[in-house]
C-alpha cells in the first residue's frame, strides 16, 4: 500500500508553473500599479532635497535682492556701519561736489526721493535707519545735524561714493559686522511637519521582534503555521485582518557648537537625542495584535551654514548637513488580544537597531534677543537614508520630511 | 536576479523590477490560483490582486532570506483565493454518505505528468479541492483549516478523506 502519495503530489506540484497565463494579465497589473504613487527612488530623493534647498536659497536671494533694490538706504547705512573707514569719505570731493554744485550724483537723487518719503512717513524703515545712521556715523554728538533729512542725505551720499573702501564694502552688502563673533552654542528641539498613519490589509508588525512567534518566523513552513489566537479568531469570525500603524512625531533635543570660518560660512557639530514611538494594531476590532515600539537614538549632527544677511538683530542663513544616529535602546511590547480578551503581553528588547543616516537642508532665521543670545528657527527638509534592518519607524515610513528646528543660540566673540 | 536585490528595487518603485518579478513568478502564481479556482476570470483577478498587493506593501515584507518573497506572494494568493471562495459561497462542506474505504491499492503518481496532477485537482468539487489544497499543498492541520474555513475539525478531516478518495479515483482514470 502506498499511502504517501499526497506527499509526492505536493513535491510534484510545488514548483509547477502553469502555461495558461490569462490574456491581459500584466496589463491589468500595470493598471493597478498606476493607482499607487510610485516610491521616490533615492536619487530622486536627493534631487528633491537639492531642489528644495536651491529653492529656499533662491527665494532667499531674490528676497534679499528685492530688499536691496527697494532699500538703498539700508544698504548705505550698512555700508557705513561695516567699516569705519567709510565715515571719513563723507567729505570726499565727490560728495562735496554733489552738495555744493547742486548737480547731485544719480544715486543721491534717488536717495533724496527716499528722504522725501521719509519726511512724509516718519515711521518708515528709511527714517529709522537714517536716525540710527546719524548716531553711528557722526561720533561727535555736537556735530549732529538737527535736520534729519540732512543727516540722511549725508549718510546716503556715502553709498554712492566710489572709493576703494566702499567698493569692498559693496561686495558684502548684507553683513553687519559691528561685533565679530566666531563661536556659538545652541540648544534646540526639532519637530517633523507631520506624524504618520498607515493602514493596509493583512497582518503586519513593526519589526520581526513584534511578530507573533517571532523567535522562529522563518523556520515555520507553510501558509498559516504561525497562526495564533488572533488569526484563528479572525478567520473563524470571517474578519479580514487590517493593520493600522501610527508613527508618532519624534521627540528630538540637542546641543550643538558652531564655529565661524568667516563672515559667510560656519560649521557646526553636536549631539542630539531622539525618541521614537510607534504603535500598530493588526487584526480586527475584537482580535488583534498591538505593538508599542519605543526607540532611543543618540545622534551626531554635522552641518554647515551660509549667512545671507546679518542686519541689526536679524540673521538669515541657509544650512545643510547630515547626521548619524545610533539606536542606544529600544523595546517593543506586544499585546495579543483575542475576542476582546488579553491573551498575552510581552516586552522584548529590540536588537540590532540599525544606524540611521540622514541629510538635511533648510533655511534659518535668528533674532538676537540680548547680548549674543538669539532665538532661531530653521525650517528644512530631511531625508532619512534606507536602513537594512527590519524595524519600521517614522524614518522608514516617511524618508523625506519637512521639519522645524527651534532653539536658542549663544554667540561668543573671539 | 538575486531576490533581495529585486525586493529592494521594487521598494524603490522600479517598475522594471516588478515586471521582472512577474516574468519570474507568474507561471507559479497562476498555477497556485488555478488549484483553488476554476473560473479563469477569478484566477486572473486574484493573480492581479496579488501582484498589486506586493507592489503596494513591499515595504512591509520583513523577512530577507531567499524565498521570502515567493512565500509571501503565495500567502497572499492563497488567502485571496480562499476569501473569494467564501465570498462567492462556493464552498459546500456537507458530509454525505459513508466515508471512503481504506486505500488498499498502491497509487504511483510518478506515472503521471505534472499537468495531469494539476488538472486532476481542478476536477474536484470546490470544498474538497480547497481542503485538499490546504492540507496537502499548504500543509495545514485540520484545526487550522477548520478555523480558516469556519468549519469543524471533523468536517475538515472528512472532507479531506473524501477529496483524497475522489482524487485517487481521477488519477487512476488518467493512467
Amino acid at each position: 500500500m502506498n499511502n504517501d502519495w499526497p506527499d509526492k503530489l505536493r513535491e510534484q506540484l510545488e514548483d509547477f508553473q502553469s502555461t495558461e497565463i490569462p490574456d491581459g494579465l500584466w496589463e491589468g497589473i500595470e493598471q493597478g500599479l498606476n493607482d499607487r504613487k510610485p516610491a521616490i527612488v533615492p536619487w530622486r530623493r536627493w534631487a528633491v532635497a537639492a531642489c528644495a534647498a536651491l529653492l529656499l536659497a533662491g527665494v532667499g536671494t531674490l528676497w534679499l535682492m528685492h530688499q536691496e533694490t527697494d532699500m538703498p538706504v539700508a544698504q548705505g547705512a550698512d555700508s557705513t556701519l561695516v567699516t569705519p573707514i567709510a565715515a571719513p569719505s563723507i567729505s570726499s570731493p565727490i560728495a562735496q561736489q554733489d552738495t555744493a554744485v547742486g548737480t547731485p550724483h544719480p544715486g543721491v537723487i534717488r536717495l533724496r526721493n527716499k528722504v522725501q518719503i521719509a519726511k512724509q512717513e516718519p515711521s518708515t524703515d528709511a527714517t529709522i535707519l537714517a536716525q540710527d545712521l546719524a548716531e553711528v556715523v557722526l561720533p561727535d554728538s555736537t556735530t549732529r545735524v538737527s535736520n534729519k533729512a540732512e543727516n540722511q542725505k549725508q549718510a546716503y551720499g556715502q553709498t554712492d561714493i566710489k572709493t576703494p573702501q566702499n567698493k569692498a564694502i559693496k561686495s558684502q552688502p548684507f553683513l553687519h559686522n559691528n561685533k565679530e563673533r566666531n563661536c556659538s552654542v545652541k540648544l534646540y528641539t526639532s519637530q517633523m511637519a507631520t506624524d504618520s498613519d498607515h493602514g493596509m490589509a493583512g497582518y503586519l508588525a513593526l519589526s520581526e521582534t513584534g511578530m507573533p512567534n517571532h523567535e522562529q518566523p522563518a523556520m515555520l513552513p507553510g501558509l498559516w503555521s504561525e497562526m495564533d489566537h488572533v488569526e484563528y479568531a479572525n478567520l473563524h469570525a470571517g474578519d479580514e485582518p487590517v493593520t493600522d500603524a501610527h508613527h508618532r512625531q519624534p521627540v528630538r533635543v540637542g546641543v550643538s557648537v558652531g564655529y565661524d570660518i568667516n563672515q559667510r560660512w560656519s560649521v557646526n557639530a553636536g549631539l542630539c537625542y531622539t525618541r521614537l514611538r510607534s504603535t500598530l494594531q493588526s487584526g480586527s476590532e475584537h482580535s488583534f495584535y498591538d505593538n508599542d515600539q519605543r526607540i532611543n537614538y543618540l545622534g551626531i549632527p554635522l552641518g554647515v551654514n551660509y549667512n545671507f544677511l546679518h542686519k541689526r538683530h536679524i540673521r538669515l542663513y541657509a544650512t545643510a548637513g547630515g547626521m548619524m544616529e545610533v539606536g542606544v535602546d529600544g523595546q517593543v511590547t506586544v499585546h495579543t488580544v483575542a475576542q476582546n480578551k488579553l491573551m498575552s503581553s510581552e516586552t522584548h528588547e529590540l536588537e540590532d537597531i540599525p544606524l540611521q543616516w540622514s541629510l538635511t537642508a533648510g533655511a534659518g532665521v535668528e533674532y538676537d534677543i540680548v547680548g549674543g543670545l538669539g532665538i532661531y528657527a530653521e525650517p528644512g527638509m530631511s531625508y532619512y537614508l534606507p536602513t537594512h534592518g527590519d524595524i519600521s519607524t517614522i524614518f522608514s515610513a516617511h524618508p523625506v520630511n519637512l521639519n522645524l528646528q527651534v532653539g536658542l543660540r549663544w554667540n561668543f566673540g573671539k | 536576479m538575486e531576490e533581495k536585490r529585486l525586493i529592494e528595487q521594487i521598494r524603490q518603485g522600479d517598475r522594471q523590477a516588478m515586471h521582472t518579478l512577474y516574468d519570474l513568478s507568474v507561471g507559479r502564481m497562476v498555477a497556485i490560483c488555478q488549484r483553488y479556482l476554476t473560473n479563469p476570470e477569478d484566477v486572473k483577478d486574484v493573480v492581479q490582486e496579488t501582484y498589486i498587493q506586493v507592489w503596494q506593501h513591499i515595504d512591509q515584507l520583513r523577512e530577507q532570506h531567499d524565498g521570502a518573497l515567493s512565500a509571501w506572494m503565495r500567502r497572499i494568493a492563497v488567502n485571496r483565493c480562499v476569501s473569494l471562495l467564501r465570498e462567492k459561497r462556493k464552498l459546500d462542506f456537507v458530509d454525505m454518505g459513508e466515508l471512503p474505504e481504506v486505500e488498499d491499492e498502491p497509487l504511483d503518481i510518478n506515472l503521471l505528468r505534472v499537468e495531469q496532477l494539476h488538472q486532476a485537482i481542478r476536477q474536484l468539487p470546490p470544498g474538497y479541492r480547497t481542503v485538499l489544497n490546504l492540507y496537502v499543498m499548504e500543509q495545514k492541520s485540520h484545526r487550522e483549516i477548520a478555523q480558516l474555513l469556519g468549519i469543524g475539525e471533523n468536517t475538515s478531516a472528512s472532507q479531506y478523506l473524501r477529496a483524497k478518495a475522489q482524487l485517487r479515483k481521477i488519477l487512476k482514470g488518467m493512467r
